[in-house]
């Protein structure tokens, strides 16, 4: 259409000079003047308008996340048309995708809000947000602009867990234990009479001084459980007809069991020969189009698999440490990659001495049973928790018992739930 | 212990797919502002081509300055809103089956009729006067052919079929309703109902046509421009076109040329906005009736900034670049001059030596002259058969007069004005029970007038004085079908004691017609029955307040007749 109009102002001038009608000269200025404006103007309305995405950038499952969409004219004069179309995958998002146009006056802001529900853990990417604007009267093609991609962690379920009962050998912690081998200073219970050999640092002078006897102070016993979990996400580690569940479910136990830790502020790390997709290159990375979930399609070779394996995580208390833990979790994928009897004891090298190893795998098998045995001799105290269905569980029950861990079988929901009654159910059970 | 498989991740996704499909009546939000269709857009196509109407009539008072040509610009104005208007409501679905060139020939006549009306208002001074209505009777073409009425025809038509054009391409520009109602539908539906996807409008070819007339209108703006600037009129006495006076543009040309480029700026601004509207639609793009307005208002800010700058900056050939391109376009002109003169010297001098030989050849024998025929001697004209004139221009306008009437009740029946008949009934016998009473009353007067008259003129001659019993006079022009049936019996009652008098048997004063009817009866002793019957008739009629049917005034008539017939006789 410019071509046209480049037309008429050449047969405009060749008339305004031929058959010399000055009034034709404003015409076209005028013309000329409508070209530059959309020509200047177009070229600058993206320039000027600041686009931004507010949101919760981690979700529990099921949690609904809103994004708020900002658009921000920066510039005086008004954008008359601005189109905009956010990529939100269609699984991901609860309406319908925002694709609108507005028009924005001078320093103006307006905004969007959408919602999205992630019912499946993993990694997802919004957006990216795409930004058309143009010229009032098509002159000069519309301009297009882009605001990058923001992603959302959507953790793995999480079963609120009230009491583990896992054995731990460090002396202090902050989970009563009933054994009364060790107090925790930090706990005082009571106070009873001076025995010999108690030592003065105990004594409760105040108290020996109102009841005119020696007095020492008691504390409640603790245990530590500084804990490394150990899961194998070797996908020939797992049969082939459950594979998925089974993996997913090693990972909800294993994210559970970390939740659980961490509220009781322990210590917790996590060490996995699973894959993170996130290790990928950034142009390498690919979202599904239908959930927007990071896949792992790597076109190496299987052997390279270890270069996406994600490093340890170290055991930290805290909430900041367990999104940590939670987030790489949410983005695990198994793939065929190194044995847990070849893995887990390297991946234990690193630990101190006496942390609660919890090694989270498919089964008892006679292997993981000697790899965890290397384990306590090394001063250890592996856990093993198999999550694939096994009928004969008691026979590694019985293995583990006489190779000095203890071992569960936990295949569902329902048996996390002798972890899940109340405290004081566990305690009046003895 | 068998264990029972518990629903995990994969079934409560695939129970979220569901729930999160669309629901079935979100539609997507995009809405259009009908202020901008209903009154900015058929008002800017209309100045638009008001704009071409005026540059035509500057022509026009250049060409003959007496007539108020400028009066014509509100009919030009509302016809092309006319013709806006109509457009865009023959593409309304519910006119899809009106028949579109019988609509617009109705539309033309009466848009002719209008213009030969507005003509004579404007050019002749008011409606002509009898004796010029005689004259057109009888020479229908004398109403046609008069300039006034044929220049106020095309320019008004002009107007009309620019504003018709242009509007026409914008409503098709526009996103039709089914388009908004399919399209906003959501994507599922779409997909299920396929089949009434509507079929897409080349809207890019729609707006490159509106392109195309603004264009080359828009040259012929700039054409009229010029030559509004020339002395037109010297055109036929100057020999070199480079010695016509030259004149300023003036202010209604200039108005015309400022209003048809803004205007046509402002449409293709907007045509641009049909066009995203269409494939913002057609994407799923949600869009609110606020864009359009904000659209249309900058699109008027910019224009307005642009020609207030433009009015600053200078005007006129007298620039230097402007200078410098017209010395520029004189030497092409200069080389082209010399360029067709060599030519010109070229071939002549070929031709001389071509034709050299030529003149030393005989001369040709020359050819004797034929005689020339006697031409026929013209007859004289027939002397024109009145009758035939009078009969053909009678059928011309009764033509005429039908066509405009059948036109006006199209055009009124396809806009949804339907004829009442019930109304046009009740109104028709309003109106003729008026004309019956008006008529009635002045017969009335007439007929007392006249007998006042007779009177008067009879009043001399005692002889004429009627006779004092006799108080009936014999009806004139009495119609009986006319009358009430109690007015008729008491009619039959008072001849019957006409024709008793005359038969000898008067009436006393003091009778009651009782005792007169055993007088009568006395009289005529075979026709007591009938003479009771009457009586009895007369009394009820003039006495009763009961209804008297038409059978009791018919068989009272008989009886009338037989002793009518009885009196006639002797006793």
């Amino acid at each position: 259409m410019s071509s046209r109009f480049r037309w008429l102002f050449l047969l405009l001038l060749g008339v305004a000079f031929l058959l010399r009608v000055d009034f034709i000269f404003y015409i076209l200025y005028v013309i000329a003047g409508v070209f530059l404006w959309s020509w200047w103007r177009g070229g600058r309305t993206l320039q000027r308008i600041v686009a931004s995405r507010t949101y919760r950038k981690r979700a529990f499952l099921g949690e609904e996340v809103e994004v708020k969409l900002a658009l921000t004219n920066t510039s005086r004069l008004s954008v008359p048309w601005v189109e905009f179309h956010e990529s939100v995958p269609p699984e991901l998002r609860l309406e319908s995708a925002v694709h609108q146009v507005a028009n924005l006056r001078g320093h103006q802001s307006i905004s969007f809000t959408y919602r999205v529900k992630g019912l499946q853990r993993g990694y997802y990417r919004l957006g990216p947000l795409r930004l058309t604007s143009g010229d009032l009267f098509g002159l000069v093609k519309p301009q297009a602009g882009i605001l990058r991609s923001d992603f959302l962690t959507v953790y793995p379920k999480i079963v609120q867990l009230t009491q583990l009962g896992l054995p731990s050998r460090l002396p202090f912690g902050t989970i009563a234990g009933r054994q009364r081998l060790f107090e925790d200073p930090a706990r005082p219970m009571g106070a009873r009479e001076f025995r010999s050999g108690d030592s003065l640092r105990q004594m409760n002078w105040k108290a020996s001084a109102r009841n005119q006897k020696m007095l020492v102070r008691t504390f409640e016993p603790a245990i530590s459980l500084e804990t490394a979990i150990l899961l194998d996400m070797n996908a020939a580690a797992y049969e082939r007809r459950n594979r998925y569940d089974s993996i997913e479910w090693g990972i909800v136990t294993a994210a559970s069991l970390a939740t659980h830790l961490i509220n009781q502020r322990q210590a917790v790390g996590l060490n996995t020969n699973g894959i993170d997709p996130l290790r990928l290159q950034e142009e390498s990375r690919v979202f599904d189009e239908t959930t927007g979930r990071l896949l792992f399609e790597s076109t190496q070779g299987s052997n390279d698999l270890s270069r996406f394996t994600p490093p340890a995580i170290e055991a930290r208390a805290g909430r900041p440490h367990l999104m940590k833990v939670l987030e790489l979790l949410a983005r695990l994928y198994a793939r065929e990659s190194t044995p847990f009897a070849e893995w887990a004891p390297a991946a234990c090298v690193n630990l101190s001495w006496g942390v609660t190893v919890i090694a989270i795998t498919a089964q008892g098998d006679p292997h993981t049973c000697n790899t965890l045995h290397h384990l306590v001799r090394s001063g250890f105290n592996p856990i093993l928790i198999a999550v694939e269905p096994d009928a004969n569980f008691s026979q590694v029950r019985e293995r583990a018992r006489r190779l000095g861990f203890r071992a569960f079988n936990v295949v569902d929901r329902r048996d996390l739930a002798q972890w899940q009654r109340p405290l004081h159910t566990l305690h009046g059970g003895g | 212990m068998s264990r029972h498989r518990t629903i995990r991740n994969k079934g409560v996704i695939a129970a979220a797919r569901l729930q999160r499909s669309p629901a079935p009546g979100k539609r997507l939000a995009f809405r259009v502002d009908p202020w901008t269709r209903k009154l900015i857009r058929p008002l800017m196509i209309s100045l638009l081509a008001v704009s071409v109407a005026v540059a035509l009539l500057v022509i026009a008072r250049i060409i003959s300055p007496g007539p108020a040509w400028m009066a014509l610009i509100p009919l030009c104005f509302l016809t092309a809103l006319e013709g806006a208007y109509t457009s865009a409501w023959l593409n309304n679905p519910d006119s899809n089956g009106v028949d579109r060139l019988s609509y617009r020939a109705a539309e033309v006549l009466l848009i002719l009729v209008v213009a030969r009306v507005y003509s004579w208002i404007v050019f002749v001074g008011g409606i002509p006067s009898p004796d010029e209505m005689r004259v057109f009777l009888v020479s229908p073409m004398a109403v046609l052919s008069t300039g006034g009425f044929i220049s106020t025809a095309v320019i008004t038509l002009a107007a009309w079929w620019l504003a018709v054009t242009l509007s026409r391409i914008f409503t098709r520009l526009d996103v039709s309703i089914y388009e908004i109602n399919f399209y906003t539908l959501p994507s599922i539906e779409q997909k299920a109902q396929a089949d009434n996807q509507p079929i897409q409008t080349p809207r890019e070819e729609l707006q490159d046509q509106f392109l195309n007339t603004w264009l080359l209108a828009g040259m012929g703006m700039v054409f009229l421009a010029a030559l509004s600037t020339f002395e037109v009129n010297e055109l036929t006495n100057v020999t070199n076109p480079f010695e016509i006076t030259r004149l300023g543009l003036t202010p209604a040309m200039l108005f015309a040329l400022m209003i048809y480029f803004l205007a046509g700026f402002w449409l293709l601004s907007h045509a641009r906005l049909l066009r995203m509207n269409a494939r913002w639609l057609i994407d799923g793009v949600a869009k609110e009736a606020d864009l359009e307005r904000a659209w249309q208002r900058s699109t008027i800010v910019v224009l307005g900034l642009v020609a207030l700058i433009a009015a600053f900056l200078p005007i006129g050939s007298t620039l230097a670049i402007s200078q410098i391109l017209s010395l520029g376009l004189a030497g092409i002109g200069y080389l082209m001059n010399l360029f067709i003169s060599f030519f010109g010297h070229l071939t002549a001098a070929a031709l001389i030596l071509l034709t050299q030989n030529v003149e030393e050849t005989d001369p040709l024998m020359a050819q004797p002259t034929p005689a020339p025929l006697p031409t026929p001697v013209p007859a004289p004209p027939a002397a024109p058969n009145e009758f035939l004139t009078m009969a053909g221009s009678s059928a011309f306008w009764a033509l005429g007069v039908a066509i405009v009437i059948a036109s006006l009740l199209f055009l009124l029946r396809e806009r949804g004005y339907r004829l009442n008949r019930t109304v046009v009934g009740t109104y028709w016998s309003m109106l003729a029970g008026w004309a019956r009473e008006l008529w009635e009353r002045l017969s009335g007067r007439a007929r007392s007038l006249s007998h006042e008259l007779q009177n008067r003129l009879k009043r001399p001659t005692s002889l004429d004085i009627p006779h004092p019993d006799l108080k009936i006079r014999p009806p004139r022009f009495l119609r009986l079908g006319e009358l009430s049936p109690r007015e008729q019996i008491r009619f039959y009652y008072l001849a019957l004691l006409r024709r008793a008098a005359e038969s000898g048997i008067d009436r006393r004063d003091s009778e009651t017609p009782l005792e007169f009817a055993q007088e009568m009866k006395d009289a005529w002793p075979d026709s007591g029955t009938n003479i009771d019957a009457l009586t009895e008739a007369f009394l009820e009629a003039r006495y009763s307040p009961q209804p008297i049917d038409k059978h009791e005034a018919g068989s009272i008539k008989e009886r009338w007749k037989s002793l009518r017939s009885r009196l006639r006789k002797p006793r």
